[in-house]
């Protein structure tokens, strides 16, 4: 009987504590993103320049790369790959300011859901890559997204957590760049 | 042996207090690179070392004179000095050399003493290092009167306690020979990018210097001749940043090796050590990496730590040392870690492969157990 009530308290328990959206450091169960591939910054940022090395030149990713692509720029692609993070340096110089760089995402992610074109979201700066810009390019991508990757530095107030589960959105949290790499690799179909 | 130990102090104190406002001072300046050459410990690579104005002749005898560290060993020095022109952009025949600069900011303390590191420990095994350790002489031997910090940094080093000069930004205006504009324009700004009028004594935003113009336009002059002369095929400014401008923990690289950047931070990462990359823009004229990049065949990177005592109104009483949150080992560590693991990507990507290797450097986990024991 006591057996029983403890089965009995687990489940109740179980049932009123919503999933978590963080799947640490493996790929969450559903589609496999396809390739060709296209990495862009949002944000104007250069850790999308550090994960294109890592995807493209270490993990053979192949993925298309322009830092500021738009809609044009997406042809054939299967999957955007979006580096999220504001960088001011970045935005001042080409020429952009934050309320801009929002308008052309919104754009590129117009733009992709038009063409059934999947997205994947990566937050690699850490700590530097936070802040209400980068919050607000966060915000803004995350519910398009068929998967959010981040590197725990840059989520330390779980933030990531906080707007994935609030659109149901399967949320990778890794702790190094590398394993941000391998994560993206995961998702890809083979 | 009293006398001559009275006359030693009297000239250090010379050197690094110099009384402010009178023109003699300037005849008195070599005192500066003596100061210099005093606070360093030479390790056994050190094959010689040069005064600056070796490579921009009007710096001798001037406050910004300083030392050039040149360290090889295993190759004999090609005797000849090819002439040179940096804007032909071609490569001297001298051995392919690595520069790294310290004390661009003399107040971004880390940067000084990772620099001071591989004089002192650093072996190349292929190719050659050249360290300018304190790159601003004048800016060494003050404070600056806007952010000052500690008077200097003691390390309880492995021979006894070591006093390291924490200095300026600027260039001491005693020292300078032209005053301050009310406007600072870089070279190369575009219209309505002016600075400060003190950034006319910043030496990180004169580049690529003018043979003819102030000290610290010189300075930056010289370290152009010595990039083109020398054979420098990569170039790092070691520099450091307070908490609230953003560039702490950062490598900015000039874009046309922008890749080389972020595969060494994809390494750092691997070991644990979070660099973030950013590119240098035109918007950076002026500064070491925009212009080494654009005027010369280096690959031109400047690293930023977090130094923590940069804040308006200064910290003199800060312990730069034991700070718990960004503590000196970590500073230091993360510039030499750096430097190597662009140098470890140059040495494989770069044609001939493995032309250049760097023993005897102690690594971030080396310089957090036992600091001390490397100084």
């Amino acid at each position: 009987m006591y057996c029983a009530l403890q089965v009995l308290a687990l489940v109740f328990i179980l049932a009123i504590i919503p999933l978590p959206a963080v799947s640490q450091s493996s790929a969450p169960v559903g589609v496999k993103l396809v390739k060709p591939g296209f990495l862009t910054s949002v944000g104007q940022n250069s850790d999308a320049a550090v994960m294109k090395v890592l995807l493209n030149t270490r993990l053979k990713l192949g993925l298309e790369y322009d830092i500021s692509a738009n809609a044009a720029s997406l042809g054939e692609t299967k999957t955007l790959v979006l580096v999220i993070g504001a960088s001011n340096k970045g935005l001042g110089a080409a020429g952009l300011s934050l309320e801009q760089e929002i308008a052309r995402t919104k754009i590129l992610i117009a733009a992709a859901r038009e063409k059934g074109i999947a997205i994947l979201s990566l937050h690699t700066g850490g700590s530097a890559r936070r802040g209400d810009s980068s919050n607000a390019l966060i915000k803004l991508c995350i519910p398009a997204s068929s998967y959010v990757v981040v590197v725990a530095e840059g989520n330390k107030d779980k933030f990531f957590d906080e707007v994935c589960a609030q659109y149901k959105i399967p949320l990778i949290e890794v702790n190094s760049l590398a394993e941000a790499g391998t994560a993206v690799k995961n998702l890809f179909q083979e | 042996v009293g006398f001559a130990a009275l006359c030693c102090l009297a000239l250090w104190l010379a050197a690094v207090c110099p009384a402010r406002g009178e023109a003699e001072e300037v005849q008195d300046a070599p005192l500066l690179y003596r100061a210099i050459l005093e606070e360093l410990r030479p390790g056994a690579a050190v094959s010689k070392i040069l005064p600056l104005s070796d490579y921009l002749p009007s710096l001798k005898g001037s406050g910004m004179d300083t030392p050039v560290y040149i360290l090889e060993a295993g190759f004999s020095q090609n005797d000849t000095t090819p002439s040179f022109n940096f804007d032909d952009k071609k490569p001297s025949a001298a051995m392919p050399t690595v520069l790294i600069i310290g004390g661009t900011h003399e107040d971004e303390i880390a940067g000084v003493l990772a620099a001071i590191l591989f004089i002192e420990h650093a072996v190349p095994v292929r190719g050659r290092l050249i360290v300018v350790p304190r790159l601003n002489a004048s800016a060494a031997g003050t404070a600056d009167p806007e952010r000052p910090g500690p008077h200097h940094i003691v390390i309880s080093g492995a021979s006894g306690e070591r006093y390291f000069r924490y200095g300026s930004r600027y260039t001491d205006p005693n020292y300078e020979i032209e005053a301050d504009p009310i406007r600072f324009y870089p070279p190369g700004a575009r219209a309505g990018a002016g600075l400060s009028s003190r950034e006319f004594r910043n030496i990180n935003r004169n580049y690529p210097g003018d043979e003819a113009g102030s000290l610290t336009a010189r300075t930056a002059r010289a370290i152009m001749n010595l990039i083109a002369r020398e054979n420098v095929r990569v170039a790092f400014d070691l520099h450091e940043a307070g908490p609230s401008s953003g560039l702490a923990w950062a490598v900015i690289a000039h874009p046309k090796t922008i890749d080389y950047a972020a595969m060494a931070i994809l390494d750092l990462g691997d070991k644990g050590l979070n660099m973030v990359l950013d590119l240098s823009r035109e918007e950076h004229r002026g500064l070491s990496h925009r212009e080494w990049g654009e005027r010369t065949e280096a690959s031109a990177y400047l690293i930023e730590t977090l130094n923590p005592g940069q804040v308006p109104g200064g910290l003199p009483a800060f312990d730069h040392v034991n700070n718990a949150i960004s503590p000196l080992w970590k500073r230091i560590g993360y510039h030499v870690e750096t430097v190597l693991a662009i140098l470890g990507i140059h040495a494989e990507m770069d044609e001939p492969s493995g032309w250049i290797g760097i023993d005897s450097m102690p690594g971030i986990n080396e310089l957090k157990a036992n600091l001390a024991a490397y100084f």
